[in-house]
């Protein structure tokens, strides 16, 4: 099947055209993605709304420092799981965000169904050694979080004091815990995705499971926080203000455990690439523009760079970044207010951003674009699902093989694998909880067990086998390649399965000297919907989750879905101090 | 130890790699233990008697190609290996052959856990409109004959099964003084011709004479959706050797190696 016969996406338009696979998956512009309405906690936030779940305290069982075990009961629209959440106190000097640590602030779980007292016990068992304890398949994820002390310290000195904390502080860490590790996908002894897929339907779509565990983590730090300072000062203490509940969100570090996934899932990567550029494609082409809606970017725009400014990223070139972004954002505004009454096509404004602004700049734009148009992009939530599964088709003919690898591979051919920069790093797991680590040749040892994700140059070495074979064995089909050749089953089924998707593999050397992972991680986190990424190396990210996003409480209230680029609330100082701790 | 289908294949595709399977080959054979473990079938007990000797011979990867063959059978020697490393380049050269003669024969010589050839079958008859069928035969005295059928999923909408196809299977004893075919191998038919293929089966099919068992495509369904619903229990010897497997593909941590994690 090629990529004309492939089933577009339900729904899509056939004939729109869509920005080209060299232009969208190249790993530099991967690592420039924000989120967007259709990033994971965008869609799992609007079902939330939308749904009316209920999500109730069963157990909430703290000391008052905030130890103990806390449930919650969340009522979706189609089952009933159970959040249950272990408290423990965690010596500062034993705290870690590595993978390999072993001890945790907080740990956690979502069940399916009621958890009884049995359950209960077994999870209080094994979830506090999260790798090293053993779930059942009635689990569907686990996490763990560590405690931001001093910004923890310092909202419950506040709250604590009857006063509400200063907004600045949150600005620069919105969060008040860090989740480094959520597992689904039956790790553990956990239900398979496919169990998820078809047995708890509410969270039948990529990674929604576990993007509710971290909304969930935000609620109950938001509600361990209040209680420690209404323990602590009762007659004194105040509750949080709701805005700026809102403004706080969970941390999250992530490093390069994630990389591996992307490629590994090279389908479902281009499925979420191509669902996303869909809704661009319909809205560049399709979106009515009136002097309403360059009003409405505006405003959006605005708040872009009030986010922006009120970052503060650790990371030198980070800043640099967000510093360009915000000037470009300030151009941009300028420009759109030229052409309120003119622009009449988004087209003109994508070609515009092309030739004016960085990658960055013109993927913000992109995400904007996308909020204007909720009718068009919103039904593309439920899209994004994909099999993994890669098909030989062994009766290929050896020459149509050599003319997908030409057309769909020529970033890779491109390639001179007789440098030795080109490859001069490679990938391995560590003993270490088999974390993956990046070494480089000649300097770390592990080279003779590098993991296979140098597609690059797996399809390089592949082409070259080909030339031979049709020139000298004159082999005429794939399969007769293979026999000689088994050791290429594995990259040449990739090459023809990804060759029948629009989007394809990730144009990106991954073992060249100066590569720089996390852009994989950003186009990762991006679907997943953080903000405010701050990378601490080229090997790890911090970012922040769920900041800005709506409350429990404010479940079953009118929802407006723009919780995009939170920018922090202003308060009014006489009423902040009034409202009495009510849990 | 009670495991996920997804951990379980993780797992196994780490011991694979661990052995020598290449990319391509270590997630095939993951893949054909957890199918027939999770349908019912016991594929971890297949995997765990093959793995010793599997660990004495770690893979090496050489040229398949036929060696030699009647005028109607093609025939590959897998040298003694697991059907884990080369069944599936099997039922792709059979494949081939069906697309390019309407019938594609294939007789994989000594090759061992042929019961495993089940799921690569499964893959190939989810390609377009093809017929797949195994057949092979084991024991010494009481010799039992193993038939595996692929039915074209358009063939089988009848029955429900539109997204998944499921083989037949069916094992009996023979008579084991006058086999029709080679013990030690493993054969292979693919057609899109459908009587063709089942007319193929009748010249080498032996007569049952008893303990026929046939496990149709319904009763691989339920198991599945039962191991899917509860897991897979893995013995603690097979974990061990698992876990052995694994550490093959490991590297020692250092603090040098921690900083390419970002430490």
């Amino acid at each position: 099947m090629n990529q004309q016969q492939r089933p577009p996406l339900d729904n899509a338009p056939c004939n729109l055209p869509m920005r080209e696979e060299s232009v969208v998956m190249s790993l530099e512009r991967l690592g420039c993605y924000h989120q967007t309405r259709l990033s994971f906690m965008r869609t799992l936030i609007r079902i939330i709304m939308r749904e009316k779940w209920v999500i109730e305290t069963t157990i909430f069982d703290l000391d008052k420092q905030g130890y103990g075990t806390v449930v919650y009961e969340v009522q979706a629209k189609n089952g009933l799981y159970s959040f249950v959440l272990f408290s423990n106190y965690l010596a500062p000097e034993i705290r870690n965000d590595r993978v390999i640590a072993d001890q945790w602030d907080l740990t956690m779980a979502l069940c399916e169904g009621r958890a009884d007292a049995r359950q209960l016990e077994q999870l209080r068992e094994n979830v506090p050694k999260q790798e090293a304890g053993r779930l059942d398949s009635r689990v569907i994820v686990l996490s763990r979080a560590n405690r931001s002390a001093r910004n923890f310290d310092y909202m419950v000195d506040c709250l604590a004091s009857g006063k509400q904390p200063a907004v600045d502080n949150i600005a620069r860490i919105g969060y008040l815990y860090r989740t480094t590790a959520v597992y689904g996908s039956g790790k553990f002894g956990m239900a398979d995705w496919e169990k998820v897929r078809q047995k708890y339907t509410d969270f039948a779509r990529p990674f929604a499971a576990e993007m509710f565990t971290c909304y969930m983590l935000r609620s109950f730090s938001l509600l361990q926080v209040q209680h420690i300072a209404h323990a602590r000062a009762p007659k004194v203490a105040v509750a949080m203000d709701v805005r700026i509940q809102r403004y706080f969100g969970i941390g999250n570090s992530t490093g390069l455990g994630m990389a591996p996934f992307l490629i590994n899932h090279p389908i479902l990567v281009s499925r979420w690439i191509e669902v996303r550029e869909t809704a661009l494609a319909r809205v560049v082409h399709h979106g009515e523009v009136n002097a309403g809606r360059v009003d409405q970017l505006r405003a959006m725009v605005a708040k872009v760079i009030v986010h922006h400014q009120e970052i503060t990223a650790d990371d030198a070139q980070q800043a640099i970044n967000n510093a360009q972004l915000i000037e470009d954002m300030k151009a941009f505004s300028r420009w759109l207010a030229q052409c309120q009454y003119t622009l009449s096509h988004w087209s003109v404004l994508q070609r515009y951003a092309q030739q004016q602004w960085g990658m960055e700049t013109q993927e913000v734009i992109n995400a904007l674009l996308l909020e204007l148009y909720p009718d068009v992009v919103d039904p593309l939530e439920e899209q994004m699902c994909a099999q993994e599964r890669f098909d030989l088709q062994p009766d290929m003919p050896l020459a149509e093989f050599k003319k997908i690898i030409e057309q769909r591979y020529q970033w890779a051919l491109a390639i001179d694998f007789s440098l030795q920069d080109t490859q001069q790093v490679f990938w391995y797991r560590s003993e270490e909880k088999m974390e993956p680590r990046l070494g480089e040749c000649g300097v770390d040892k592990g080279k003779d067990k590098e993991i296979d994700l140098a597609v690059a140059r797996a399809v390089r070495e592949c082409y070259e086998i080909i030339t031979v074979c049709m020139e000298t064995l004159n082999h005429q089909t794939l399969s007769d390649m293979l026999l000689e050749y088994p050791v290429l089953k594995g990259i040449a089924r990739r090459i023809q399965t990804m060759a029948q998707y629009r989007y394809g593999d990730i144009q990106g050397n991954l073992v060249d000297k100066n590569v720089l992972p996390i852009h994989l991680l950003r186009c990762k986190l991006s679907f997943f919907g953080v903000s405010k990424f701050d990378p601490r190396s080229r090997l790890w990210v911090r970012n922040t989750m769920f900041q800005g996003a709506p409350l429990l409480s404010d479940i079953g209230k009118p929802f407006n879905d723009d919780w995009y680029f939170p920018i922090a609330p202003t308060l009014e100082s006489s009423a902040d101090n009034s409202q009495k701790v009510n849990l | 130890m009670n495991m996920s289908l997804n951990e379980l294949t993780a797992a196994l595709k780490r011991s694979f790699e661990g052995l020598g399977f290449c990319l391509g080959d270590y997630e095939d054979a993951a893949r054909m233990v957890v199918w027939l473990e999770s349908h019912g079938l016991n594929g971890l007990a297949e995997v765990q008697q093959g793995l010793p000797y599997l660990n004495q011979r770690p893979h090496q990867y050489t040229s398949m190609q036929p060696v030699t063959g009647d005028d109607r059978w093609v025939s590959i020697d897998a040298k003694g290996e697991s059907v884990l490393s080369c069944a599936g380049h099997a039922i792709d050269l059979a494949y081939t052959q069906a697309c390019e003669t309407t019938l594609g024969l294939v007789q994989l010589q000594h090759a061992h856990n042929r019961k495993l050839v089940i799921e690569r079958l499964v893959n190939c008859g989810r390609r377009d409109d093809i017929g797949c069928i195994a057949f092979w035969c084991n024991g010494h005295g009481a010799v039992t004959e193993h038939v595996v059928n692929m039915v074209p999923v358009k063939r089988d909408q009848a029955n429900g099964i539109n997204d998944k196809q499921y083989p037949q299977y069916r094992y009996y004893h023979i008579a084991g003084d006058a086999l029709k075919y080679d013990q030690q191998s493993l054969y292979i038919m693919c057609s899109s011709d459908i009587e063709l293929l089942n007319g193929q089966l009748k010249q080498y099919r032996h007569t049952v004479i008893g303990n026929e068992t046939v496990i149709s495509p319904q009763q691989f369904i339920l198991a599945y959706a039962q191991s899917l619903e509860q897991g897979i229990m893995v013995n603690e010897t097979l974990l061990d050797n698992i876990h052995q497997l694994t550490q093959r593909i490991l590297v020692e941590s250092t603090a040098q190696s921690r900083s390419g994690a970002g430490a």
